[in-house]
């Protein structure tokens, strides 16, 4: 009888125990013990992957840099284009910033993946990634300038996420000064849908601060855009995490035309940066240049909350000489000289008389 | 003739051998049980799962406590209450945005005390911000909204009047307690029907219908009633006016729900709703559902019905004479474009193919009778 009771009274208090609501005290612990596991879990299955994808044995060390990837998958020679790649890129960081700027590179770790496409997969793609998941994919064969490149624009990567306000100062551009990349980020500018920008692109200097900063919840939108520029605003904004059908409604209405939903959502919209971080990186890369081989160490020393500050201190200057000097030097890239329209005045030409000497041969048709 | 057939035969060899490079290769749905890739792929779908069941759990016992700690006013009123980081700005923008949703609720004197709480969450991830809704639990406790954002997103959050930041409790700041079965069938479906009061102008305004085909995806299975309701099955009508919470759950929310837990979650603090994101227009239409029946019925009507002693379907009937079955498939009608439930051939294309067969039939037999002439 007194068994009989015991096990009952066990019973009726495991139920109690297994029906008890938790408190919110226990559910809290129990949600920080779930997303650890979940975050474990997680980390363990990235670790997996990438043994799936490099395996163990396979690898090319080159210093301090390490390239994973499948022996069967690159060739004897795309493996050495590899190899004089890294050694290029290192080689150019070292020529431009010095020992600070090479050894910016020395401790990635990077990995080659390969993947087919296509209906019958005939196409092999390698991508060349950084442990910041960072991924460009290569041509084939493998070509050495592409890997230096690389090389360039991770210790880009790497320089602005060790100097935390520099952070949004990235993109391809960093690092890796060139005409080519000066007149894109020119017509980027004069292009740009933010009023700023294009001020900046017309040689207004405070405009070009405004633009180095990074636009951000706190951000005055009336330095940056001019109503004109509401609704180019409202369609490239980050959209509420819930979806409304009212706010769907006056989001039509606005890029319908509706100029005055256009300006009550901006109000309380997200807005997209219109400056993205590539052209940010230009103006790290000018301060680089300016600073000479000690402007990394400078940088990575300054303990400036301003961006533009701190640039100004690599660069050894004052902050609207860098500007002015960074606005100068795009802007020459995209200049034309009197003889650069004559290549495609002549192909114009050439191919014009060829189509009328064709068409005129009738019996050609 | 041998030529020809030599040709015939060898352009039929010639399609099959395509045929059979082109099917493509059957793949075992998980490529190898025993690699450990897979494996841990499997265990971070269960983490996954277990993190929301536990984060929806702690969300819906967080609001429901911190619903417990107000004090219960003498009289009905508006309460208004932020978290000391809020700035200025945002209390004054949220705070005049509620009110006048309450004011536009009620219609005159308040019924039911109404409160807005609004927090900062800093470990939520997967959302900027999220709102909850939690009903009265005794006479005179305030309707509860809850929302807790994740910081700096407050300041800059679309949040408006349009938003139906009042969300169930709209009901109660316009016609005060519900009754019993009422309040119940509230619980019962996480009162996914009432889930506004006023249907937002956008909504009402909209003159279009919404194409129920066009709008087939993925959340398609979120308002599967709302189509089986419109093909004109009475079962999927009464489900769109009465949802089951364990069918929502499943589809709605970031993943799935750890498996065993399911039942739980769904019947647990059945008061409180935490609005999904990803909410669609189309959703619309089973959410709006009471707003529609009190716009229809009028106040003074729809509050007898909502403070009544009989089920909604009981109330309805003795106020109307029709059944609610009914009003939902005319409701739905009225929202949505014409939809044919099972299989069917697309008129269009039909058609199209039939005018070009006719076209190469008719091109073949003239150039065949002028061959003969």
């Amino acid at each position: 009888m007194s068994d009989r009771s015991a096990l009952l009274g066990l019973l009726f208090a495991v139920a109690a125990t297994a029906t008890r609501a938790q408190s919110v005290d226990e559910l809290r612990a129990e949600l920080q013990r779930a997303e650890s596991r979940l975050g474990i879990a997680v980390a363990r299955q990235a670790q997996l992957r990438e043994t799936r994808l490099f395996g163990s044995d396979a690898g090319l060390r080159s210093g301090g840099r390490r390239v994973r990837y499948r022996t069967a998958d690159l060739s004897p020679r795309d493996s050495a284009a590899l190899s004089r790649g890294l050694e290029l890129g290192v080689t150019r960081l070292r020529e431009w910033y010095g020992d600070a700027g090479a050894s910016l590179a020395d401790t990635a770790s990077l990995g080659v993946t390969s993947e087919r496409r296509g209906a019958f997969r005939p196409l092999v793609i390698f991508s060349i990634a950084s442990p910041n998941f960072t991924r460009v994919r290569l041509s084939r064969p493998v070509d050495e300038e592409e890997v230096a490149r690389f090389v360039i624009h991770e210790a880009g990567d790497r320089l602005s996420a060790r100097t935390p306000t520099l952070r949004r100062f990235a993109g391809y551009s960093a690092m890796l000064p060139g005409p080519r990349e000066d007149a894109e980020i020119a017509r980027r500018l004069a292009t740009s849908w933010a009023a700023a920008g294009r001020r900046c692109a017309a040689g207004a200097i405070g405009a070009c601060a405004t633009v180095a900063e990074p636009i951000g919840p706190d951000s005055p939108l009336d330095l940056y855009f001019e109503p004109s520029d509401f609704r180019a605003v409202v369609a490239s904004a980050n959209r509420p995490a819930i979806a409304d059908s009212v706010f769907y409604a006056s989001r039509r209405r606005c890029l319908a035309g509706a100029d005055t939903a256009c300006a009550r959502l901006v109000r309380i919209l997200d807005p997209a940066d219109p400056i993205g971080d590539h052209i940010r990186g230009s103006i790290l890369t000018h301060a680089l240049a300016l600073g000479g081989r000690d402007g990394i160490a400078r940088l990575l020393a300054a303990r400036d909350t301003v961006p533009l500050a701190a640039l100004a201190r690599a660069a050894g200057t004052s902050e609207d000489a860098l500007l002015s000097s960074w606005h100068t030097k795009i802007y020459a890239a995209v200049r034309r000289g009197p003889f650069d329209l004559v290549v495609p005045f002549l192909t114009t030409f050439g191919w014009a008389a060829l189509l009328l000497a064709v068409a005129t041969r009738r019996r050609y048709l | 003739m041998k030529r020809t057939i030599g040709v015939m035969v060898g352009s039929l060899v010639a399609a099959l051998a395509l045929v059979a490079m082109l099917i493509p290769k059957a793949t075992p749905l998980i490529e190898d049980v025993d690699d450990p890739y897979w494996q841990m792929w499997r265990e971070v779908g269960v983490a996954r799962a277990d993190a929301r069941t536990v984060r929806e759990l702690y969300w819906r016992a967080e609001a429901r406590a911190t619903a417990r700690a107000f004090p219960v006013p003498a009289k009905p009123e508006i309460i208004v209450r932020f978290d000391p980081s809020i700035g200025t700005v945002a209390r004054e923008r949220l705070k005049q945005a509620f009110e006048a949703e309450v004011r536009d609720a009620a219609r005159g004197p308040l019924k039911s005390s109404v409160a807005l709480v609004v927090g900062v969450d800093t470990q939520m991830r997967n959302a900027v911000y999220r709102q909850s809704t939690v009903q009265p639990e005794g006479p005179g406790e305030p309707c509860m909204v809850l929302i807790r954002a994740t910081g700096p997103h407050i300041e800059r959050l679309a949040i408006e009047p349009t938003r139906r930041l009042l969300g169930t409790c709209g009901f109660y700041a316009a016609f005060g307690e519900p009754g019993p079965p009422i309040k119940q069938w509230l619980r019962d479906t996480r009162a996914f029907a009432a889930r506004f009061l006023r249907v937002p102008a956008a909504f009402a305004g909209d003159s279009a219908p919404i194409d129920l085909a066009r709008a087939r995806s993925y959340y398609a299975l979120l308002e599967v009633d709302v189509y089986g309701c419109r093909a004109g099955r009475a079962a999927a009508c009464d489900r769109v006016a009465s949802p089951d919470p364990v069918a929502r759950l499943q589809l709605e929310g970031d993943g799935p729900v750890r498996a065993g837990r399911v039942e739980e979650l769904a019947h647990y603090e059945p008061g409180v709703s935490v609005l999904a994101s990803g909410v669609r227009g189309s959703s619309l239409v089973q959410q709006a559902l009471l707003a529609k029946l009190a716009e229809e019925l009028g106040n003074d009507r729809f509050g007898e019905v909502w403070r009544g002693t009989g089920s909604l379907e009981e109330a309805y009937v003795a106020e109307t004479g029709r059944t609610l079955t009914e009003w939902t498939s005319d409701y739905v009608a009225s929202r949505t474009t014409p939809y044919h439930a099972g299989p069917g051939v697309p008129l269009l294309s039909t058609l199209m193919a039939l005018a070009i067969t006719i076209a190469l039939a008719t091109w073949t037999l003239a150039r065949a009778s002028r061959a003969m002439t």
